[in-house]
């Protein structure tokens, strides 16, 4: 099995990321770069769909922090959804779960974004 | 005392991890707990991979697990440059975002999830972190 594989989708204007695998200091490239093309389309409303996600270190946290604020600027959003016990625990160890919202459901975290401004 | 001796390859990092996790919760320590230190572990690992060697993949990193004791005691040794400790202004998250900052959580998590943290030379003179998890956390007021 690859360390992390990502497939991105369309759904209105929400770009799903799907993040299987694990993100850490060897694959964050490859997680950066899904996040990166996203916004060079234009689309700043984005959902990472993490129910393949198996662990996240800070790493792939720190990528998230460094573009949400510009995303916000734009009227976008990372959101994050299914996220097993692990990567939860995590983001609650920094407290990232204050700066990101997070969503049981991709449907929840897609429609999320009709809902609000972002 | 269980040691492991790997290259400064970042690919490594993914079993290094595995193997504290399954270490510390055959040290007695939770899922959830064991989860946490192995995520100390992979940040501090990941630092001397990054800091210390630059991102040089042939160099060696060592680790120690000791969990004897009232303790899970970590040592990870390297030949790198020395990692130290700086002061850190107090963790706020909010700032970090709005600085856009991408580095810098991993010795928040180092910090948060070990009891002690302390940066050094080991007795064969190599530099090393030591992280230190108490097997019975004293409960608040104790």
């Amino acid at each position: 099995m690859a360390d992390l594989t990502m497939e991105s989708e369309h759904r209105g204007d929400v770009v799903v990321i799907h993040a299987r695998g694990f993100i850490n200091a060897h694959t964050v490239r490859q997680f950066e770069a899904e996040i990166e093309r996203a916004l060079e389309s234009g689309r700043n409303r984005i959902v990472i769909n993490g129910s393949g996600l198996s662990y996240i270190a800070s790493a792939g946290l720190g990528v998230i922090m460094g573009h949400i604020e510009d995303v916000r600027s734009k009227g976008g959003d990372i959101r994050l959804t299914n996220l097993n016990e692990t990567v939860l625990s995590i983001l609650e160890v920094l407290g990232f779960n204050h700066v990101c919202r997070v969503f049981d459901s991709e449907e929840e975290g897609v429609t999320s974004y009709s809902h609000s401004n972002a | 005392m269980f040691e492991l001796r790997f290259p400064s390859d970042t690919q490594f990092l993914n079993m290094v991890r595995d193997l504290a996790r399954r270490l510390a919760e055959s040290t007695g320590f939770d899922s959830e707990e064991a989860e946490k230190i192995a995520m100390a572990v992979d940040e501090a690992t990941t630092n001397v991979i990054q800091h210390a060697y630059h991102g040089a993949k042939d160099r060696e990193i060592e680790i120690h697990f000791d969990p004897e004791g009232e303790s899970l005691d970590i040592q990870i040794l390297h030949d790198g440059d020395a990692l130290e400790e700086v002061p850190m202004p107090a963790f706020d998250l909010d700032k970090l975002v709005a600085e856009r900052r991408k580095g810098g959580l991993g010795i928040y998590i180092m910090r948060q999830v070990m009891d002690d943290l302390n940066f050094g030379k080991s007795g064969s003179g190599k530099n090393m972190c030591v992280m230190v998890r108490y097997k019975r956390r004293p409960a608040k007021g104790e």
